[in-house]
């Protein structure tokens, strides 16, 4: 039998991928959470969705469609902004296929999405942590033994951005500071990966917050 | 004029919302900060004492009762930081070692599921939630229509539905490491 369609709120569940995903507006995820706390089918609905957003993220990317060009069917274009676009997309594409290592099918050695332990290194943050007086003009890490790479991962109740550098630090771009905004609790983390790709060392997520 | 709510009735009300708080505060505080605990066991016994006090005389609904007592616990969290929710009563229902190392396996038996998928499943899944595409730039990419993408998906969460439930259950007591 299934459990996946929720005949009670269809709108609801039309909304629940944004929520997840930190699509949705304050008054927006207001009015999904007042629902799911009244509604025990809908928050089981959001709460599966949520474990399962984890999960691939857990399981990471998938290489076949990292390098895969869009196949055509009629009325889809192939890619609208021409060869050199395909070809950029195709090296981005290998590069990620570098830094993230697909898994062999199996229990992963380890998870990294947000909420579950990385096992590995420990990475140590430098700043910013805490309350601070003004917006942060960079994030600076220790470096990593065996880490070629770095990628930071900043959330808030929405996700903020994501970056990758070699060095151990990286300044916060303007219009990454300017959604970002005082008195709320944002958490960031670095994640290290060694020239083949594999995750060598994650920092803890460390909160901050801008004061008024 | 409703009878004083009895102590099951309580109970039943912490054992229902637990998660609900928890997965809201969780939330709102970042997947690492392991505080959520400690708030979800405030914003339950502040519940507990208004509903005994009299505050709460189910005018409204109960579910936005608690929904407005947490957004507001969290609100002063945010705005305070640096005071650590003491310990509260309700903390026995806290979820114990045995449900975090039951709760982790199962969310890695679903994410072997999860890999395990044929590959036409796995990448739209992985597009949406990995990439975090929406459902269009989704379609574009593979070739495919909207619609067919949202069935792809579907189909896949149908397939792996057990997983996701025995996941999704052991969830609710799911702390942060």
């Amino acid at each position: 039998m299934s459990h996946s369609e929720n005949a009670g709120h269809p709108e609801f569940e039309a909304l629940i991928d944004s929520y997840l995903l930190g699509r949705l507006n304050a008054e927006e995820t207001e009015r999904f959470e007042k629902h799911y706390f009244e509604c025990p089918e809908c928050f089981r609905l959001t709460a599966e969705r949520a474990v399962l957003i984890d999960a691939v993220k857990a399981a990471g990317p998938a290489p076949s469609a990292a390098t895969r060009p869009a196949r055509g069917t009629a009325g889809y274009r192939r890619f609208p902004f021409g060869w050199a676009a395909a070809g950029a997309a195709v090296l981005l594409g290998a590069v990620a296929i570098v830094l993230f290592l697909p898994r062999r099918p199996g229990p992963p050695a380890f998870t990294d999405s947000g909420n579950r332990v990385v096992r590995g290194g420990a990475l140590e943050i430098v700043e910013p942590s805490g309350l601070l007086q003004k917006m942060p003009e960079k994030f600076v890490w220790r470096p990593a033994a065996g880490a070629a790479e770095y990628m930071i991962i900043v959330e808030g109740i929405d996700p903020v951005w994501t970056a990758q550098t070699r060095d151990t630090e990286i300044k916060i771009p303007a219009e990454v500071a300017g959604r970002m905004a005082p008195g709320r609790l944002y958490v960031w983390r670095v994640k290290a990966f060694s020239a083949e790709g594999s995750l060598v060392a994650a920092s803890p997520a460390v909160t901050i917050s801008i004061a008024n | 004029m409703p009878l004083p709510p009895s102590e099951t009735d309580l109970d039943e009300v912490v054992a229902k919302f637990r998660p609900i708080v928890g997965f809201k505060i969780r939330r709102a505080l970042g997947g690492n900060n392991p505080d959520w605990e400690d708030l979800t066991n405030e914003v339950l016994t502040q519940t507990i004492e208004k509903v005994k006090s009299g505050e709460f005389r189910g005018e409204s609904k109960i579910g936005t009762f608690i929904y407005t007592i947490a957004s507001r616990r969290i609100v002063d969290y945010i705005r305070d930081k640096t005071r650590i929710a003491r310990r509260f009563p309700v903390e026995s229902d806290s979820p114990s070692a045995q449900d975090r190392l039951e709760a982790e396996e199962r969310l890695r038996d679903l994410t072997a599921a999860v890999l395990a998928l044929p590959p036409k499943y796995r990448e739209v899944l992985e597009l949406l939630y990995y990439r975090e595409m929406s459902r269009e730039e989704a379609a574009r990419r593979l070739g495919l229509s909207p619609a067919r993408v949202s069935e792809r998906v579907h189909y896949a969460r149908k397939l792996l539905e057990k997983s996701i439930r025995r996941a999704a259950d052991s969830f609710s007591a799911l702390p942060p490491d």
